[in-house]
């Protein structure tokens, strides 16, 4: 039970630092467009957010799509999961 | 002074928390002292990470997290730059389009552009470089940041 009751809090745990890794690439990415002027659209589960300026002009339009919003994900997990994983396998006891 | 021994992990304040509040007190309350304190508290937990086998791969999966962030976003800037110079629309791989970009004027191919043009074309690219500059000095200090760590204390 021990185990299942850790195993859950590491998924969780994993989860949860995605999410808000994901989060503040969003916020960077919208600071971003603002910066570079761009309308950006970002898709996921069949929705889309767009950040757009007010005024209608010709900006370019940046689109993220449902694949590369999962890509992003996956990704960031994997980033993470590589790096953890290797310095397990590289631990060694300070002399 | 002496609150900021709180900052040090809890084993640490065990073993040495009293012998530390005698000599913090001893200590003039000035801003380098404090300096040092908080700097002395990030070794500890240094050290107290370094020494769990769990605990250092955990720190090491946010330390992942946080670089492959900021290759998304030197990807994101890198995307709108390439999308400028060479009309590039669509980002995919295989039958997955991850991203479209549609620029908003004209796209110049270097060798085709006049003296004046280049200048224009330098200019209109200033935001993205200094950015792409940003990113890339944040992601070398974050990947340089696990052997400044080592070299501390």
């Amino acid at each position: 039970m021990r185990r299942v009751a850790a195993a859950v809090s590491v998924l969780l745990l994993l989860l949860v630092s995605v999410a808000v890794a994901e989060a503040s690439l969003l916020a960077l990415v919208i600071l971003f467009s603002s910066i570079l002027e761009l309308r950006l659209v970002v898709e996921l589960g069949g929705r889309f957010v767009q950040v757009a300026p007010a005024t209608y002009l010709p900006f370019p339009d940046v689109s993220i799509r449902e694949a590369g919003t999962a890509a992003s994900f996956v990704f960031t997990l994997a980033c993470g999961l590589a790096a953890g994983a290797r310095r397990y396998r590289r631990w060694r006891p300070a002399p | 002074m002496k609150s900021l021994l709180r900052l040090y992990p809890r084993s640490w304040r065990k073993r040495y928390g009293q012998e530390m509040e005698v000599l913090v007190e001893a200590m003039p309350g000035r801003l380098g002292i404090a300096l040092d304190l908080v700097m002395g508290a990030a070794v500890a937990y240094r050290d107290v990470i370094r020494g769990n086998r769990v605990l250092a791969a955990a720190g090491a999966y946010l330390h992942g997290i946080c670089v492959a962030v900021l290759v998304q976003a030197i990807g994101f800037v890198s995307l709108v730059l390439a999308a400028q110079q060479w009309g590039l629309t669509d980002l995919r791989i295989g039958p997955f389009v991850l991203a479209t970009v549609v620029p908003s004027g004209p796209f110049f191919r270097l060798g085709e552009l006049s003296q004046a043009m280049w200048v224009a074309v330098f200019r209109s690219w200033l935001p993205e470089g200094i950015l792409l500059a940003v990113l890339l000095v944040a992601l070398a200090l974050l990947l340089a940041a696990p052997r400044l760590l080592r070299r501390l204390g």
